[in-house]
């Protein structure tokens, strides 16, 4: 047995536990909806808002004055797909976990949807909305598909067998099944609620905003390299484990720094000698998300490039122009990436082996700091060249990084490739699997 | 295997394509861009934009403006911005060439009371604030609202104002009713609103209010404990919050625009000074000490 086959012995092994197999066929099963809310979005940010990126480079404010009205239409449709995803997640997650260890019942996923919510809403809150919608939003995936698999497990131990989808049965026969589920809905509620209960006290007394202020606070007062390289790997470590929630927080870091640095040079008009050339925000923006966290887009391309299976080539051919606009939840989802211990390593590395590069290149001015703004959604690849005010070198330099990433990825995408070789082996006894 | 090279072939093809032409037409826009946002930094120009008050037109401002001109020599140029309910906005007067602090009043069609009118209020100077940056490429403006204008800068600021280039550096209210004409105790909806998002206001303002008062009590329409409620929206806020009181002749709600010594406060506090000709346009609001 060489070291690859134990690797992929071991990720097969990985693969059929139990909350692994539960939450990766709860993403392929929200793939669909993701893909669509990621494309709606796409199609809303960066295309029909004067700030998007294309919606700048078309000025799409000047022929399309209603272009507010199309884009909350669009709007709308990314909200409830994406918007909702981990309520989804937790729906979907039960329903498969009760499949799984036991028959269907239908109230596991209604009941786990009502906990997840349950345990975020708040009518207690001192000031703001009482829905907060970002614990809702595809950033809390993985929370939904743990609060789902819990529930599930809840309906498995102690759940009842019901007759509610026997359709031959007689109506009257139906209702007898109506209490029949009312302790595992009971107890989950129950745990929801105090999870609830704590939350609301929390919130109540203000504690996590102050830890949130705190943490933005020493974020803003110690702008350092390591620090945003310790960042960086802590997003993209979180968003491989399916939580996302933490990027937005480091977007809000470091205002200072680009602000000096745009000062200066509008006033300088050169982008030579800014005050703060390696300022990370900007080198996490122009370099380490091409195609959004983790360097999503040259994993796409380097599954399209030696990927054997047709079913993981049309997952990355569907997600290419939400991964193109840095949105790289389609294939978080669709290509099992997400909790994949195969593809942490490049994910987590390559974003700071990008940045890495990328200062020295600007150190011996080969490249000017990145200083200008860049509009929402600007593909990763094109950032660098915006964000040097027009600086075809950084675009040259850019596509050189994204052929290494793509590289480096090549490996690891045929590893996988033997693993789901592995995994169709053993499921061909049950159920045939189609492979070209 | 054929069909292997076939397929790489396509996705460098396409990509490629993707790059060059998206990456044509972002190079464009960002020399553009650039451009733009280096005459934004370079300009000198500082207007003040002044929103009247409810019931009022853009014309609401001309004493003031006459008696301002009188007492400082600038000549400052008046220009009056009006939205329709249809979104079309007209403009009157004009600005001098190279002048640096001009007055441009922007009033509405729809100038009623109440909250809701408020909302669309700032709604449309939000519009036209939009084309007023675009035409006058200022990167910094000062405000005064006179009454509900106060109301609908308050507004505008908390919900519309996310500006990257563009600072506003002093703010006037002058008899705006934070709370209308409810007594402290009993807080009105958009009172209750403006305190709840009073984090988004920027936080290098420096904000002015001035309460008429012929009675103790009220300037004729609007109580002093209402306009007073501002300090729940904008002390410890905002950069600086300060409270002033004008009694006696012209005292009235409606004469406060004229009043001798709100056209002073305006000169002494509003107005950039013009014996420091030589200010950088970007440090204009730090010179109050």
């Amino acid at each position: 047995m060489t070291k690859t086959d134990q690797l992929v012995d071991k990720l097969v092994r990985f693969r059929q536990l139990s909350f692994i197999q539960i939450a990766q066929r709860t993403m392929v099963t929200l793939f669909p909806i993701a893909l669509i809310g990621c494309i709606a979005g796409v199609i809303s940010y960066v295309f029909l808002s004067p700030s998007g990126f294309l919606g700048s480079v078309l000025y799409i404010k000047r022929w399309l004055p209603t272009y507010r009205f199309w884009r909350a239409i669009s709007n709308d449709i990314s909200v409830v797909t994406v918007g909702f995803l981990a309520p989804y997640a937790a729906y979907t997650s039960a329903q498969l976990t009760t499949r799984l260890h036991r028959g269907e019942i239908p109230s596991a996923g209604i009941t786990a949807m009502a906990c997840y919510v349950l345990v975020f809403y708040h009518g207690v809150r001192q000031n703001g909305s009482v829905i907060d919608m970002r614990y809702y939003t595809a950033n809390w995936f993985i929370v939904g598909v743990v609060i789902g698999y819990l529930v599930g497990l809840v309906f498995v131990r102690f759940g009842q067998q019901t007759t509610i989808n026997d359709f031959q049965l007689k109506s009257n026969d139906i209702l007898k099944s109506a209490f029949s589920n009312m302790k595992p809905i009971l107890l989950a509620l129950t745990v929801a609620f105090i999870f609830h209960f704590s939350y609301a006290v929390i919130r109540y007394l203000g504690i996590d905003m102050a830890i949130n202020q705190g943490i933005v606070e020493v974020l803003n007062n110690h702008s350092n390299y390591a620090l945003t390289m310790l960042i960086s790997l802590l997003a993209t470590i979180l968003t491989w484990l399916g939580f996302a929630e933490s990027l937005s927080i480091s977007n809000e870091m470091f205002r200072s720094e680009l602000f000096a640095n745009l000062n200066y040079a509008l006033t300088h008009k050169s982008n030579v000698h800014v005050p703060y050339p390696f300022t990370p925000a900007a080198l996490y923006n122009g370099f380490g998300q091409f195609g959004g966290v983790g360097v999503a887009l040259a994993l796409l391309i380097a599954i399209i490039w030696v990927n054997h299976h047709r079913n993981q080539r049309a997952v990355a051919k569907a997600s290419a122009l939400p991964v193109f606009f840095n949105t790289n939840l389609p294939l978080m989802l669709g290509a099992v990436v997400m909790l994949n211990p195969l593809y942490l390593l490049p994910f987590v590395l390559l974003p700071i082996f990008n940045m890495l590069v990328a200062s020295g290149l600007i150190m011996l001015h080969i490249l000017p700091p990145l200083v200008y703004p860049v509009p929402v959604g600007t593909p990763g690849i094109l950032a660098p060249l915006i964000g040097t005010g027009g600086d075809w070198w950084a675009l040259v330099w850019a596509v050189l990084l994204l052929i290494v990433d793509v590289l480096a990825y090549i490996p690891f995408v045929k590893i996988a490739d033997r693993v789901e070789d592995w995994l169709q082996g053993q499921r061909k006894v049950g159920e045939p699997h189609a492979r070209d | 295997m054929q069909e292997i090279k076939r397929r790489r072939r396509w996705l460098v093809v396409s990509l490629t394509c993707a790059i060059i032409i998206l990456g044509i037409l972002a190079g464009h826009w960002t020399d553009h861009n650039v451009e733009l946002m280096e005459n934004r930094q370079r300009s000198t120009m500082s207007p003040v934009i002044m929103i009247p008050g409810s019931s009022a037109t853009v014309n609401r401002f001309d004493p003031l403006v006459r008696k301002l001109n009188k007492v400082d020599h600038q000549n400052h140029s008046l220009l009056k911005v009006k939205v329709y309910n249809n979104g079309k906005i007209t403009y009157t007067g004009r600005i001098r060439p190279r002048d640096r602090e001009p007055f441009i009043v922007v009033g509405f069609q729809n100038n009623h009371d109440g909250y809701n009118n408020i909302k669309l209020q700032a709604q449309m100077f939000n519009k036209a604030f939009n084309q007023l940056k675009s035409r006058y490429a200022f990167n910094n403006f000062k405000g005064i609202g006179h009454s509900n204008g106060g109301l609908v800068y308050t507004y505008f600021l908390e919900h519309y104002f996310h500006e990257r280039q563009i600072r506003i550096t002093r703010l006037l209210t002058i008899a705006s009713p934070y709370n209308f004409a409810e007594p402290t105790n009993r807080k009105t909806e958009m009172l209750s609103d403006f305190e709840r998002y009073r984090d988004n206001l920027p936080k290098n303002l420096t904000v002015y209010s001035v309460a008429g008062s012929e009675n103790y009590i009220e300037d004729g329409l609007v109580p002093v404990s209402s306009v007073e409620a501002g300090k729940y929206i904008y002390q410890g806020n905002v950069k600086h919050y300060t409270q002033i009181t004008i009694t006696g002749k012209l005292a009235q709600h409606s004469a406060l625009p004229q009043n001798k010594q709100v056209i002073d406060i305006i000169q002494r506090y509003i107005l950039n000074r013009p014996q420091q000709p030589q200010q950088r346009p970007n440090t204009a609001g730090e010179n109050d000490e």
